[in-house]
């Protein structure tokens, strides 16, 4: 049931990348963070405020492009076992394995609570877009507090999946475009996510705030 | 890529199928690279145990189990073959464990239960007795159920079964994993024939190169990292070679453990493919800033002018020592020998006393690494008794002053970025050659406390004063140079004294070999060095006096032509004579004209006269208010 979905999804990003050449270059690809599967057991919420400071484990592709088996004790084997599967096309920056990483471990699973609607598109080798649809009644609580971190969430997240280089991430309400900010994995390195505020980070990443 | 094996795991195959006890000695605490594929990947580092495991099981063994003192049997990597252990041989599973004691009079203790196992035919087995120095406290003082225990051990051996197993006919095996040797019982492996024993070194060249070229490499990198490094490399293939080389050069002594922890580091902080060297630098000594990196090449340019305001008269030592430093800034150093992880460079400073030798050293610390301090100092007249090298290493444990460390040791672990001296080298004991060996050939040293400390970033200076003496065939000593020898000749004397102290006096010509062609003679210091030398120090003195007290000096040039005729008549004590006459016949009677005439501060003082010739010798001066007192006269 799964591979269909996946094979579903798959040819669906196709279609959008036919149907809108301009926003999508031939090479990209998009990914729907709504329709992914979503882990049965997901982790418990954490609170608003602290939803930057945490991020998805980073996953370790050069370890596990050299070993069939976990070498961690940690990754349970099957899912090791389907990273191995891709671990050469992510390393040589196909975006295609790219996209396959994202359906399978939907990285942006545990943030749908928060959004109204969430997608990425894999740019190029070096890029991923992602753009997600806020939330009104969050929006409404503290707008700053609830777009910069929700934009430096994702961009952990997708940095964490992917050994992308750039991350941008759009946030969106109907029609109007809230944030647009852009992250370098250079710029995330050097950061201390515990004691930042994500509004100011953003800001300092170029982070442009439209409402 | 054809495997590796490493020596010891070829000696285990050979002499498994000979032995029935085989004790592995050495570092035997450190992982290992699984060298083929099987139950283990090729090419992962694995601890020793699970290596075993893993080999003895691919080679037909059945029942593979461990034993240690703390635990009794148990197999953490295949647990079934303990169940399987414990049938066969009529024990019980607690806990995911057979407990047994090493020693014992019952029929459960370890001794006893190792014995049925490698006597029945029904399983092929090997016991691996994990820990094994730590199962009694001392092989002197063993008591008698410790002594039983090992018999039981020897009976064991002697009683191994043959078993037949698809893999063909396999001895039952008994295999204990040692530190050291004699921390077992000498009776029970020295003219053992039943036993063999098998040494585990640290990984050589070849595992080293290995790690980092085989199936491991893409893990010392973080993903993006190798991502978009990589296709780099794979375009300039000579690169990757080189940086492999480098790399497997400068971890020269280093266990599997310390590798892995350096690749996990690397992976970390990303650092990218062409840094990885840099990564041994932050993994050896904890930092991340290497100064030999940051060198400003103006700053090296203009280093012989910088030089040669502190040290006069000695163009030709500069100059050598200055090419050393311009081999290790290029990188250059080293390159004909096998190991990159010998000091930066090494130089043999002879030369008369006070010509400047300790100077140039401090000069060099000062202009790499930007102070003074940086050069560390050791007089080695205080290191001439035997047991001196534990000065600088370290005492051994049960010694007095073991917690604190060597000296050496202690200073080059607190800065790996230095200039070494030791002055006097003719002085030091000559253990203690030995250990200059070890740091010349190695650039490492292990102190008294197990550390090691590496001299990769530093360079070694040794000035002597040999050569300037030597004794003629009835031993009678005589000057062997003397300053109205031209430069040329001093060079050949003290070079040729300094060779035949090594090879013929000591017997240690492997010391010489080590400093090759670095031998830097000093010159003497010739009148025009000498008036340099005075120069500067009268102007440093009237400059100090002006800063601090305002008491501006001059001196006549009559009375600078007596100071000059005196303090330069005898150059036979170099710039640190000069020096002390300056002491002697300006800063001396200076002060007491200055205390006697209630010149405090703030005065302008004319010095017209030196009595060089009195005792003590004495100033003639005047001062501004006089020469007012005079124009009124």
């Amino acid at each position: 049931m799964t591979d269909i979905r996946r094979a579903l999804l798959k040819g669906m990003a196709d279609i959008v990348g036919d149907l809108y050449p301009d926003e999508a270059p031939q090479n990209t690809a998009t990914y729907k963070s709504a329709d992914a599967p979503v882990p049965a057991k997901q982790p418990a919420l954490p609170p608003f405020r602290d939803l930057w400071k945490t991020a998805d484990e980073t996953i370790d592709w050069t370890d596990i492009l050299v070993s069939p088996t976990p070498t961690d004790g940690l990754t349970p084997p099957d899912k090791w076992a389907v990273y191995h599967q891709h671990a050469a096309g992510v390393l040589k920056g196909d975006i295609a394995a790219y996209l396959a990483v994202l359906q399978y471990e939907n990285p942006m699973a545990d943030l749908t609570p928060y959004v109204a609607a969430l997608d990425v598109t894999t740019v190029n080798a070096d890029v991923l877009r992602a753009s997600f649809a806020v939330r009104p009644d969050l929006l409404a609580r503290n707008a700053d507090t609830y777009l910069s971190g929700m934009v430096l969430r994702i961009a952990r997240d997708l940095f964490a999946a992917l050994p992308v280089l750039t991350v941008e991430v759009k946030a969106t309400q109907g029609d109007q475009n809230l944030l647009t900010a852009t992250f370098t994995r250079a710029q995330m390195n050097k950061v201390r996510f515990a004691f930042i505020d994500p509004v100011a980070f953003v800001k300092e990443c170029g982070g442009e705030l439209h409402a | 890529m054809a495997p590796l094996i490493s020596k010891w795991h070829r000696e285990l195959e050979l002499f498994s199928a000979v032995k029935p006890l085989i004790i592995l000695e050495g570092n035997v605490t450190d992982m290992c690279r699984y060298p083929i594929e099987g139950s283990i990947p090729e090419d992962k580092l694995v601890p020793l145990t699970e290596y075993l495991n893993g080999y003895l099981t691919d080679n037909g063994y059945g029942q593979v189990v461990y034993y240690s003192n703390l635990v009794g049997f148990m197999n953490p990597y295949a647990p079934k073959m303990l169940d399987l252990f414990a049938r066969t041989n009529g024990c019980e599973v607690v806990s995911g464990a057979v407990p047994a004691e090493f020693k014992g009079n019952t029929q459960q203790t370890a001794p006893n239960i190792i014995r049925r196992a490698m006597s029945q035919t029904n399983d092929a087995t090997a016991v691996v007795m994990e820990l094994a120095s730590h199962y009694i406290i001392t092989p002197e003082r063993m008591d008698q159920h410790d002594v039983n225990s090992f018999n039981l051990l020897m009976q064991s051996a002697m009683s191994a079964a043959t078993v037949r197993t698809p893999m063909g006919k396999r001895q039952n095996l008994l295999i204990l994993l040692v530190q050291k040797l004699n921390d077992l019982p000498a009776w029970f492996y020295l003219n053992n024939p039943l036993c063999k024993t098998i040494r585990i070194e640290a990984p050589d060249r070849e595992e080293r190169k290995r790690l980092i070229s085989g199936k491991s490499w893409p893990t010392f990198f973080d993903s993006t990292v190798y991502r978009t490094d990589m296709p780099f490399y794979e375009a300039h293939p000579d690169e990757l070679t080189r940086l492999r080389e480098k790399f497997v050069g400068l971890t020269e002594g280093l266990t599997f453990t310390e590798l892995d922890a350096m690749r996990r580091l690397s992976k970390r902080e990303q650092t990218p493919i062409r840094d990885l060297c840099t990564i041994v630098d932050l993994y050896k000594y904890g930092i991340k800033e290497n100064p030999w990196a940051n060198l400003s090449m103006d700053s090296l340019r203009t280093a012989k002018q910088d030089f040669e305001k502190r040290i006069k008269g000695q163009d030709a030592a500069l100059e050598r020592t200055l090419d050393v430093v311009k081999r290790a800034v290029t990188g250059m150093n080293g390159l004909s020998s096998s190991s990159t992880a010998k000091p930066k460079g090494v130089l043999f400073y002879a030369g008369p006393t006070g010509v400047g030798k300790t100077e140039t050293a401090k000069a060099l610390a000062e202009k790499l690494f930007g102070d003074e301090s940086a050069c560390i100092r050791f007089d080695m007249s205080e290191y001439g008794q035997p047991h001196s090298d534990q000065k600088l290493m370290g005492a051994p444990p049960g010694y007095v002053g073991y917690e604190a460390g060597g000296q050496l040791t202690n200073a080059i672990k607190k800065n790996p970025f230095a200039i070494v001296l030791f002055d006097e080298i003719e002085k030091a004991h000559s253990s203690i050659l030995d250990k200059f060996l070890q740091i010349l050939e190695d650039g490492r040293l292990t102190d008294g406390q197990g550390n090691t400390v590496y001299f990769s970033e530093t360079i070694i200076i040794f000035t002597s004063n040999l050569g300037m003496y030597v004794k003629d065939e009835m031993g009678r000593r005589y000057q062997n140079v003397t300053m109205d020898m031209d430069y040329p000749e001093v060079q050949q004397r003290l070079r040729q004294a300094v060779e035949d102290h090594f090879k013929l006096e000591l017997g240690r010509p492997e010391i010489l070999n080590r400093i090759g062609e670095n031998i830097v003679v000093f010159d003497f210091i010739r009148e025009e060095a000498g008036k340099a030398i005075l120069k500067a120090q009268v102007d440093k003195i009237i400059r100090r006096l002006a800063e601090q007290k305002n008491i501006r000096v001059t001196v006549t040039d009559e009375a600078y032509a007596e100071l000059s005729a005196a303090a330069l008549a005898d150059l036979s004590n170099g710039g640190r004579g000069v020096g002390n006459q300056v002491e002697a016949l300006l800063i001396n009677p200076l002060s007491r004209w200055l205390f006697d005439n209630a010149v405090i501060s703030d005065a302008d003082v004319t010095i017209e006269h030196f009595d060089t010739a009195s005792q003590p010798p004495c100033v003639q001066c005047h001062t501004g208010a006089d020469k007012e007192v005079d124009k009124h006269d």
